[in-house]
């Protein structure tokens, strides 16, 4: 058995009939079935990203066993919200939810009020069939299907994904929550999120990946954000998966509108690989993008993110800030690019990324990049990759703090300002909760 | 008085920072009650004592030995110090990027006192030493020294002297930088905890601040040891006649 198993190439389930039944399972019709097919192909004739390409050459994503990972399994059972269930516990406040597993909708609830203000959240299967103009008009308007190797195998085998669209001057006070869980043991989830702002809308979303068990698995979502004048939307992206689940992520935001503003929040717990690719393009004139990003890397745990503030239009500011604490053999690569356009005077643009390296041989590398084509601007970018400061650790332990906790609270105080700013309190605790559990765990290098 | 035995005793100090000695043999005994005021010139090793006797990791002591209230502390850690009822206020207080000076204070108490004080009873405590201090209770809140004014983390640091109450307090150049009516408030709240029952080391450049917290000796260190020690009386020769002078005269009669 196990001759057959090394010498015979394993199947592949990323296959035409998989894109043929995930299109059935969904009753779609014949365009979106070729539009799958289509990607399909796109997805077979595409290579690998290069890694001579500065944005692919750190991690090897190529050697992925990608076709291993089934996209189109059967209906979960019931008991799938098992341990997801802790997300959804009561008191959390939301004005939408919707969760999915491997793209069937377990849950799906909107508050009157949002219903009322014609706000849509809906898994974008349901919306292709109830809303077709209007997922077309926005569908694939940042991100293309046929970009990359990546983007085209997510829109031929794409199993799950929201559609929200919030109308002019809509206000959705709480958030709007939309969990993906992976249920079955080689699982593969590629979920696509579009999210259209009109103009005066606002709103703040935060969407979870989460994994039940601990086996291999992956998801590879594919999210666009288009944004319209005066606009102001807050994302979160949270990814808790199990330590052998793969994670590739494909975001691209359009601020296409005056004045709006757009908050971007990536955070990593999970998976034994991370590759992120993250775009802001400040497209409107006088725009504005923050973008944040907090990762703590346990174990063998490899991050790799990408991210590029795009200033296409005068007036416009972006401010990034992004932090990792890695321990025992972690690594994390951030490759960060604040791009100017000509013409695009009076930019703002800043870009900080810290690293904080904890016990173990953990590494980091940061490299941040400009690309400037006009004048009269302010742009600034520090990084800065290393263990805690004996001085910070020096004055807290002349406090009369022992090191251990001293360690903790700088810990801690790394996390603080990054932590203040996530958009809900339920989502602020359950990161703290899960800080303090990577700290805890024993350094999984010592064997311990 | 002289039946007790110090709280603070240095003997024979030798202090080498990065295999360099700054400090040759210096010697010095607080005992309860006192207040010392150490002088000296720009780089003579004041803040290299005042680091050796909290128990920096960077500054080795090469010879001789620190003693706190009557207990060997040359080889504790820091924290270990601390715990054992000493307090350093710093000259350049860091920033400590993400924790509150409240949580600071908090965190402190607790390490201190092994337990954990009710935080309604610590915080009205901390607010009250804090409405002494003229500081506003927003600092609290605030990142511990990140921002603050040259003025303000000087306040911030004898706001962590008068809430921890430890026995013996190293006071590195505290005065430097206040303008002068922080100077006044600082002095006082200097004043409010000094007791018969601990003991200040106050490391100063001018003479302006002994007029409000008068120290029972000052003493003078050049070149890493004490040359000269006398009474208040020392730092206002100090301040009409200047180091070169004083220490020429040292040198003379050596
Ligand atoms: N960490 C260090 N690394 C290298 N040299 C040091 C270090 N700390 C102190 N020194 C050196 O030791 C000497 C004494 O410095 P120290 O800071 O103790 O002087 P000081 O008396 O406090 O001076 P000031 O009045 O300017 O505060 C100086 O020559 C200084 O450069
Ligand atoms: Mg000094």
């Amino acid at each position: 058995m196990s001759d057959v198993a090394l010498t015979q190439r394993p199947l592949s389930r990323l296959t035409e009939e998989a894109v043929r039944r995930l299109s059935a399972r969904w009753g779609e019709p014949g365009w979106a079935l070729h539009a799958r097919l289509d990607a399909f192909h796109a997805y077979q004739q595409t290579p690998f990203p290069p890694p001579s390409h500065e944005w692919w050459r750190r991690t090897d994503v190529a050697s992925l066993p990608y076709e291993a990972f089934q996209p189109d399994g059967d209906a979960p059972r019931r008991r799938t919200l098992g341990t997801a269930r802790t997300l959804l516990r009561p008191g959390k406040e939301y004005d939408a939810l919707l969760v999915q597993a491997e793209g069937h909708t377990l849950r799906h609830l909107l508050s009157p009020a949002v219903e009322r203000a014609g706000v849509v959240v809906m898994p974008l299967e349901e919306a292709l069939r109830q809303r077709p103009s209007l997922v077309q008009t926005y569908l694939g308007k940042a991100i293309a299907p046929t970009e990359n190797r990546f983007t085209a195998m997510a829109s031929a085998f794409r199993n799950g994904g929201v559609f929200i669209y919030l109308p002019r001057n809509a206000q959705v006070e709480r958030p709007i929550h939309l969990l993906h869980i992976l249920a079955r043991p080689q699982g593969a989830l590629f979920p696509h999120t579009l999210i259209v702002a009109e103009e005066g809308a606002s709103a703040t979303i935060v969407e979870d990946y989460w994994q039940e068990g601990e086996g291999p698995a992956l998801a590879l979502p594919v999210v666009e954000l288009l944004l319209d004048s005066a606009s102001q939307v807050r994302y979160t992206g949270v990814q808790c998966l199990g330590p052998q689940a793969l994670f590739l992520s494909f975001q691209r935001s359009r601020i296409l509108g005056r004045d709006a503003s757009l908050l971007t929040y990536q955070i990593h717990f999970g998976s034994r690989f991370v590759k992120t690719v993250l775009e802001n393009h400040l497209e409107g004139q006088g725009s504005r993008s923050d973008l944040l990003g907090v990762l703590f890397g346990d174990g063998e745990q490899v991050f790799d993110q990408v991210t590029l503030q795009d200033h296409h239009s005068p007036s416009t500011t972006s401010d990034l800030l992004y932090k990792s604490a890695l321990k025992d053999t972690a690594r994390a690569v951030y490759y960060g690019t604040v791009k100017v356009r000509r013409g695009a005077v009076k930019t703002d643009a800043f870009q900080t990324n810290k690293n904080l390296l904890l016990g173990g041989r953990p590494k980091a590398d940061s490299i941040p990049v400009l690309e400037i084509e006009a004048d009269d601007l302010r742009c600034s970018h520090a990084a800065s990759v290393g263990p805690v400061d004996e001085e910070h650790l020096f004055y807290l332990q002349s406090r009369g703090i022992p090191l251990p906790e001293a360690r903790r609270i700088l810990v801690e105080g790394f996390f603080d300002p990054l932590a203040q700013r996530i958009p809900t309190p339920w989502l602020r605790e359950r990161i703290w909760a899960f800080i303090h559990r990577k700290m805890q765990t024993p350094d999984a290098s010592k064997g311990g | 008085m002289t039946t007790l035995s110090p709280l603070l005793q240095i003997e024979d100090l030798h202090v080498a920072v990065e295999g360099k000695e700054i400090l040759r043999g210096v010697s010095l005994a607080l005992y309860p009650g006192e207040v010392h005021a150490l002088m000296g010139p720009n780089g003579s090793g004041k803040s290299t004592l005042a680091y050796a006797i909290m128990g920096h990791p960077k500054y080795q002591v090469t010879q001789g030995r620190i003693l706190l209230k009557g207990e060997d502390i040359t080889s504790a850690t820091a924290d270990e110090r601390a715990r054992k009822g000493l307090f350093l206020a710093f000259q350049y207080p860091v920033a400590v990027p993400g924790v509150t000076l409240f949580n600071l204070l908090r965190t402190a108490g607790r390490a201190l006192r092994g337990q954990d004080l009710p935080v309604v009873q610590f915080r009205r405590r901390i607010r009250e030493q804090a409405n002494l201090l003229k500081m506003d209770e927003s600092f609290l809140q605030r990142y511990v020294n990140e921002g603050f004014s040259g003025g303000e983390k000087k306040r911030a640091e004898i706001l962590q002297l008068t809430v921890l109450q430890p026995t013996v307090a190293v006071l590195d150049e505290t005065d430097s930088g206040l303008d002068i009516d922080a100077l006044r408030v600082v002095a006082e709240g200097i004043n409010a905890f000094a007791s018969p029952a601990n003991a200040i080391l106050l490391i100063t450049h001018y003479q302006r601040i002994l007029r409000y917290v008068r120290p029972r000796f000052v003493h003078i260190l050049a070149e890493g040891r004490i040359v000269r020690s006398g009474g208040p009386e020392l730092a206002e020769e100090l301040e009409a006649r200047g180091y070169e002078q004083v220490l020429q005269q040292v040198r003379s009669q050596a």
